[in-house]
């Protein structure tokens, strides 16, 4: 949390020291810009309908929304951060919750005592992660061993884990899954939803795996310039296997998740997600070519999505016009960025130009005296 | 002694050939639609008849026209996902703008509305591409969303029956020559030449390889990169409209749902025809033989026996191979020059 503190006491505290540091305001890092706009957002909506907005319930359905979105973004930031992306996230959630499902269908009982109940439960869990672990190897494999490019390999994988699921289902649902379950998707832990919070543990581990480890560093060097890491020694292979087993075993979570939620089961949830994991990714400040990124930024970013989100709904706009909208947002965050940074470049251009003719003059001046 | 060097030199020549031949990737695509149509034949004998081509020339023209634009996108380095999005709308509104101006109006203004209308999209793609740098996937994801929500709450979401549709339409949904072969599959030879003569004799079309596959050598030696990509993207975008256009005459039915989402499938086929995504390299010919080879899997899975639970597998797998495959090839051709 050092990074949300710190961007806080920036707020407040502004230096006025000459280093190269301080002379960047707080406005231009992007969690203050983040935390601004989720402010104006949240007095706007508190403002303009304070019932609705925040009544205890439409606080606690936002945070339980939250969970596998966030759960997917994550997965996807860390594979943005690579330089990458990751289509099959969705597909291989969704296969985990259909291979669960029926298994949960197959030895679920009504005579099972709950201690077996819960004890098939964790076996889920660690299908699932199996299954993530399955998927991620996969993709690697096919990316980092064969070189396919990311966006076809898991593109084709993505359509692969489909047609697994709809192998295993025949393209039905399944629904009706044991009590305990479902508490978990609709349990409170005092005010707070369990499926956030299950959402906040792999958000730290997440943190810990980008801000901790020098896995971390690794991935995002490797974002910056593969090349580079590979002749620095960085196993870049291992990166790459890394990332998507993590985004992957991750998407693995979301899908237990999700059944846990919505008490079913099926091959084609969440099938505009993918979009919208790539704009809170990109709302959270990886460049869109990879190579930087910040977990805090994330979780910020999810907010102020899911903000975005209810303030449309509560404004009753139209349900094309819903969907447009994170496309609308992705394609001007990352045109205004390009354009800042060209602006940027030209700025940083103009000044060592100057300053080379500076040098050059002194130069010129000196030596027509001497 | 003479004959003796003589027969080596054929001999070595058509090992050459055959040598060259078998590295290509649509030698392999010939075999691979030759063993599957013996394969499929031997199950229905009806397979061979004429009709049953004719058939499945006529089921490949949609992924045959909008291939092409999406092999374009391809070989210059980018996974096009607004290719259906921007055929529906270039369909759907050019029906809508043709039944609101001159309903009796013959076939070809028809494709000229769908045109523009497509050129102008492929150009709004361009636009966010190439000069805002927006990476090519990212760009077409979004921008095809966008064109999908802007056509159903401003340009309408309700389909339009055959009782509606444009007369001429209708009568070209009916136009066969050569006794039963659909007009249609002319027009997708007819933009496949063109596109084949646009990439091999045209500075544009050279362009297109060299942007591909190495961008700076093709601006150092004097293309104009934001020319290329605005030309890439219009053209691109025509050829999504003309194959809009065509689905919604040859089906008689203009729904704003339909075809969106078939993307993946023309990805695929694209692939699968060669084209390679490291940008630079594919031919129009791959294309169309990927394209007819989905469309004999696709039509006849049942035939062999897969139920249509495991279609979707077995698609999925078809495209995990084929991407293999062409890394493979991509890697061995590497090594043998280094």
């Amino acid at each position: 949390m050092s990074d949300f503190t710190n961007s806080i006491k920036k707020i407040f505290t502004r230096k006025n020291t000459k280093t190269e540091k301080a002379r960047k305001s707080p406005l231009s890092q992007r969690n203050t810009q983040l935390i601004i706009a989720i402010a104006i957002f949240f007095a706007i909506m508190a403002i303009g309908r304070p019932s609705t907005f925040l009544s205890s319930t439409n606080v606690s359905s936002m945070l339980v929304q939250i969970a596998d979105l966030g759960i997917f973004a994550m997965a996807m930031a860390v594979t943005m951060i690579a330089g990458g992306i990751d289509l099959s996230i969705i597909n291989l959630a969704n296969l985990a919750a259909v291979v669960n499902a029926t298994l949960l269908k197959a030895v679920v009982t009504e005579s099972m005592s709950s201690g077996t109940i819960w004890l098939l439960l964790f076996l889920c869990l660690i299908i699932s992660l199996v299954i993530g672990l399955l998927g991620g190897l996969i993709n690697s494999f096919l990316i980092a061993n064969l070189g396919i490019p990311e966006i076809l390999a898991t593109l084709a994988t993505m359509n692969l884990y489909l047609g697994i699921s709809h192998i295993i289902t025949g393209g039905r649902g399944i629904i009706g899954f044991p009590q305990q379950l479902l508490d978990i998707g609709s349990g409170h832990l005092g005010f707070i939803p369990v499926p956030f919070i299950i959402f906040i543990i792999v958000a730290v581990v997440l943190y810990i795996f980008i801000h901790r480890t020098p896995y971390g560093t690794h991935v995002k060097l490797f974002g910056l310039n593969q090349k580079a890491t590979f002749f620095s020694g960085i196993n870049n292979k291992k990166v790459v296997y890394k990332t998507h087993i993590i985004a992957c075993m991750s998407a693995g979570i979301a899908g237990l998740l999700i059944m846990a939620r919505t008490n079913s089961a099926t091959v084609d949830y969440g099938g505009q997600m993918i979009l919208i994991t790539l704009l809170i990714g990109v709302l959270s400040g990886i460049p869109a070519t990879g190579g930087a990124g910040n977990v805090i930024n994330i979780f910020l970013a999810l907010f102020l999505n899911q903000l975005i989100n209810s303030g449309l709904n509560i404004l009753r706009v139209s349900s094309f016009i819903r969907e447009m909208v994170p496309a609308a947002l992705l394609i001007a965050i990352v045109s205004l960025e390009y354009y800042l940074y060209v602006i940027n470049n030209r700025r940083l251009n103009k000044q060592a130009l100057e300053k080379s003719r500076q040098l050059n003059g002194e130069g010129a001046e000196k030596e027509a005296v001497t | 002694m003479n004959t003796i060097t003589k027969s080596k030199f054929t001999e070595t020549k058509f090992y050459q050939t055959l040598t060259s031949l078998m590295a290509k990737n649509e030698t392999m695509l010939v075999i691979s639609i030759v063993v599957m149509s013996i394969v499929i034949g031997t199950i229905n004998n009806k397979f061979f008849a004429v009709e049953t081509i004719y058939e499945t020339l006529l089921a490949t023209v949609i992924w045959g026209i909008v291939g092409m634009g999406v092999a374009l996108v391809m070989i210059n380095g980018g996974v096009d996902l607004s290719c259906m999005p921007i055929a529906m709308f270039s369909a759907y509104s050019a029906t809508k703008i043709m039944l609101w101006i001159a309903p009796n109006a013959p076939i070809i203004v028809l494709f000229l509305i769908g045109m523009v209308i497509g050129a102008g999209l492929g150009l709004v793609n361009a636009l966010f591409i190439s000069i805002f740098k927006i990476p090519i996937f990212i760009a077409t994801l979004a921008l095809g969303v966008i064109y999908k929500a802007v056509m159903l709450e401003f340009i309408g979401n309700i389909y339009i029956t055959p009782a509606e549709m444009p007369q001429s339409a209708l009568d070209f949904s009916r136009t066969y020559v050569f006794g039963g072969l659909h007009v249609s599959v002319l027009i997708m030879l007819g933009v496949i030449l063109l596109t084949f003569f646009i990439l091999r004799f045209t500075v544009i079309g050279r362009g297109v390889y060299a942007l591909g596959g190495a961008p700076e050598s093709a601006e150092r030696i004097g293309y104009n990169m934001n020319r290329l990509k605005f030309s890439i993207y219009i053209y691109a975008g025509i050829m999504y409209a003309i194959g809009g256009v065509v689905y919604v005459s040859n089906s008689r039915l203009a729904d704003p749902y339909d075809m969106i989402g078939t993307e993946l499938t023309v990805i695929a086929a694209v692939v699968l025809g060669g084209v390679s995504l490291m940008g630079g390299k594919g031919s129009v010919w791959g294309v169309l033989l990927g394209a007819l080879l989905s469309v004999i899997i696709k039509n006849n899975l049942i035939l062999i026996g897969v139920t249509s639970d495991w279609a979707n597998f077995v698609f999925g797998l078809i495209f995990v191979l084929a991407v293999a495959l062409q890394a493979y090839n991509t890697a061995r051709s590497k090594k043998q020059s280094a």
